[in-house]
C-alpha cells in the first residue's frame, strides 16, 4: 500500500495527464452531439440562450438585407399561390403530405469538414430527428438531434451527408455531397459517363429519400470532368444556398415518411 | 487578478462570437486559446496547468460544438510545453521567470519556444477535423494560421502585457 502511494505521488503529474487525455479522448470518440444531448442538456440550453442573444444583436445589423430578402421571398410565394390555385386539382395533391415549420438559425459553423447548424425550435414545436431542412434558396440539411427548445441540423456542408438528387433536364438520378473544401461548391456523384450532361443544368432534390419533396433546388452544374478513371463523371456544382448568411429555415415534416420507410424495410428483409 | 479575468473574458468573447465564425483568406483561423496557453504561468510538472488547460479546452469545445477536440489539444499542448520549456530554457532559469513572454525570453528564444507549440496546436486540430491531413490545403492552413497567430501573439504582448500586467498574469 505504501509503495502504491509512493508510486502515485512520484508520478502524479503523468497520471493526471493520462487521465485527462483519457477523458477528452472519450468525449472525442463518442459522437459529440450524442454526448451533448444526453448529458449536457442544461449546457445546451444555456449556450442556446447565449447564441439566441447574439443572433438578436447581429440580426439588427442585417435588417436591411433581410428586408430585401423577404420582399423577394414574398414575391416568389405569391407566384406560387397563383400557380397552385390554377392547378389545384391536379398537381398540388402530390405534395399534400408535407408540413412546414419555420425556424431561426442561432448558430452555424462553416469552417469544419463536419458542419452543424443550431436552430431555435425543438420537440416542443413538433420537430423530430431526420426531418429535412430547406430555406427559400434551396436545401440546407437534415435534423440530427432535438432537445426541448433547440435542434441541431447536419448541414449540407458536412462530408458525411448525402442528398438524393436529380439533374432537372434529364431526370438522371444522382447524389450530392460536399468534399470539405469550398463552402460554395458541391460534388454531384454517380452520374454515368454514357449520359449527356450540360454545364448550367439545375440540380434538384429527388424525393426518393422521403426527406425533401421533389424539385427543391440544390445548385447548378459549373464544371464537368470526364477524364477520371471511373465509370462516373467528376461534376462540380455551385450551391444555390449561401451558407454564409443563412438566417431563416423551414423544417419539412413528411407525414408519410415512416410509412414509406417501414414498407421498404419489410421489402428489404424478404 | 481583475485584469486577468477581464482579458480572459475578452479573449473568450472574441473566440466564441467573432473568430469562431471567421476564416481569413480561406486558410487562416485565429485562436486566442493558444495565446492563453502559451502565456499562462509556468511551473515545472504543474498539475494545475494541466487541469486548467483541460477545462479551458472543454469550455471552448462546448461553444464550438466539438466536445473533446480542444480539450485534448490543450492537454497535449500543456504537456509538451512542460517538456519543451525545460529543454530550451533550462530548469534553473524557469524558476526565476514569472512568465514566458517575449520580454523575459528575448525574441529568438521566444520564437523557439512558441512557434513549435502553435504548429502542434494547429496540426492536432486539423488531424482530427480534416479528412486528409497531408493535403496541400491542410498544410497551407497549418503554416499560415500558425504564422498569423504568432504575429498576433507578439502584437498582443506589446499592446496589453505591460510590465505591471505581466506580473499579474498568473
Amino acid at each position: 500500500m505504501r509503495n502504491l502511494i509512493k508510486f502515485i505521488s512520484l508520478y502524479n503529474y503523468s497520471i493526471t495527464f493520462y487521465l485527462l487525455v483519457f477523458f477528452s479522448s472519450y468525449f472525442l470518440v463518442n459522437d459529440n452531439f450524442v454526448l451533448k444531448t444526453k448529458y449536457l442538456n442544461s449546457s445546451n440550453y444555456i449556450i442556446g440562450t447565449v447564441f439566441s442573444f447574439q443572433t438578436s444583436i447581429t440580426d439588427y445589423f442585417r435588417l436591411e438585407q433581410k428586408n430585401q430578402f423577404l420582399e423577394k421571398e414574398n414575391k416568389l410565394l405569391k407566384e406560387q399561390i397563383i400557380n397552385t390555385s390554377e392547378n389545384l386539382y391536379d398537381d398540388s395533391l402530390k405534395n399534400y403530405s408535407f408540413n412546414i415549420i419555420e425556424a431561426e438559425v442561432i448558430n452555424n459553423s462553416l469552417r469544419k469538414t463536419k458542419n452543424y447548424i443550431t436552430i431555435n425550435k425543438g420537440t416542443k414545436d413538433g420537430i423530430k430527428e431526420g426531418m429535412g431542412v430547406i430555406s427559400s434558396s434551396g436545401i440546407v440539411g437534415k435534423i440530427k438531434y432535438v432537445s426541448d427548445n433547440f435542434s441541431t441540423i447536419i448541414s449540407l456542408l458536412n462530408t458525411s451527408f448525402f442528398v438524393s438528387s436529380l439533374i432537372q433536364e434529364s431526370e438522371t438520378l444522382s447524389s450530392v455531397n460536399w468534399d470539405g473544401s469550398d463552402p460554395t461548391r458541391l460534388k454531384l456523384l454517380y452520374v454515368p459517363k454514357h449520359l449527356d450532361v450540360v454545364e448550367g443544368s439545375k440540380i434538384i432534390s429527388s424525393s426518393f429519400d422521403a426527406i425533401y419533396p421533389k424539385g427543391i433546388l440544390i445548385g447548378k452544374i459549373t464544371s464537368i470532368n470526364s477524364d477520371v478513371n471511373s465509370n462516373f463523371y467528376d461534376i462540380e456544382i455551385s450551391s444555390s444556398q449561401n451558407f454564409y448568411n443563412l438566417s431563416k429555415v423551414y423544417i419539412i415534416n413528411n407525414s408519410m415518411r415512416e410509412e414509406k420507410k417501414n414498407l421498404e424495410k419489410r421489402t428489404d428483409e424478404e | 487578478m481583475r485584469n486577468n479575468i477581464t482579458l480572459f473574458l475578452l479573449l473568450l468573447f472574441l473566440q466564441v462570437f467573432v473568430l469562431n465564425k471567421v476564416l481569413f483568406f480561406n486558410y487562416i483561423i485565429i485562436s486566442p486559446l493558444v495565446m492563453i496557453l502559451l502565456l499562462y504561468k509556468y511551473e515545472k510538472d504543474s498539475k494545475e496547468s494541466l487541469i486548467v488547460s483541460f477545462f479551458l479546452g472543454l469550455l471552448f469545445d462546448v461553444f464550438n460544438d466539438s466536445l473533446g477536440l480542444y480539450s485534448l489539444t490543450c492537454i497535449l499542448i500543456s504537456y509538451f510545453r512542460n517538456l519543451w520549456v525545460l529543454k530550451i530554457v533550462g530548469e534553473e532559469k524557469t524558476e526565476e521567470l514569472s512568465m514566458l513572454s517575449i520580454r523575459t525570453l528575448g525574441g529568438f528564444q521566444f520564437f523557439v519556444y512558441a512557434f513549435p507549440i502553435i504548429i502542434i496546436f494547429y496540426s492536432t486540430l486539423s488531424l482530427f477535423e480534416s479528412e486528409s491531413f497531408l493535403s496541400l490545403n491542410n498544410l497551407l492552413f497549418i503554416s499560415l494560421s500558425s504564422l498569423a497567430n504568432y504575429i498576433l501573439l507578439i502584437i498582443f504582448q506589446y499592446l496589453f502585457l505591460n510590465n505591471n500586467l505581466s506580473n499579474e498574469w498568473r
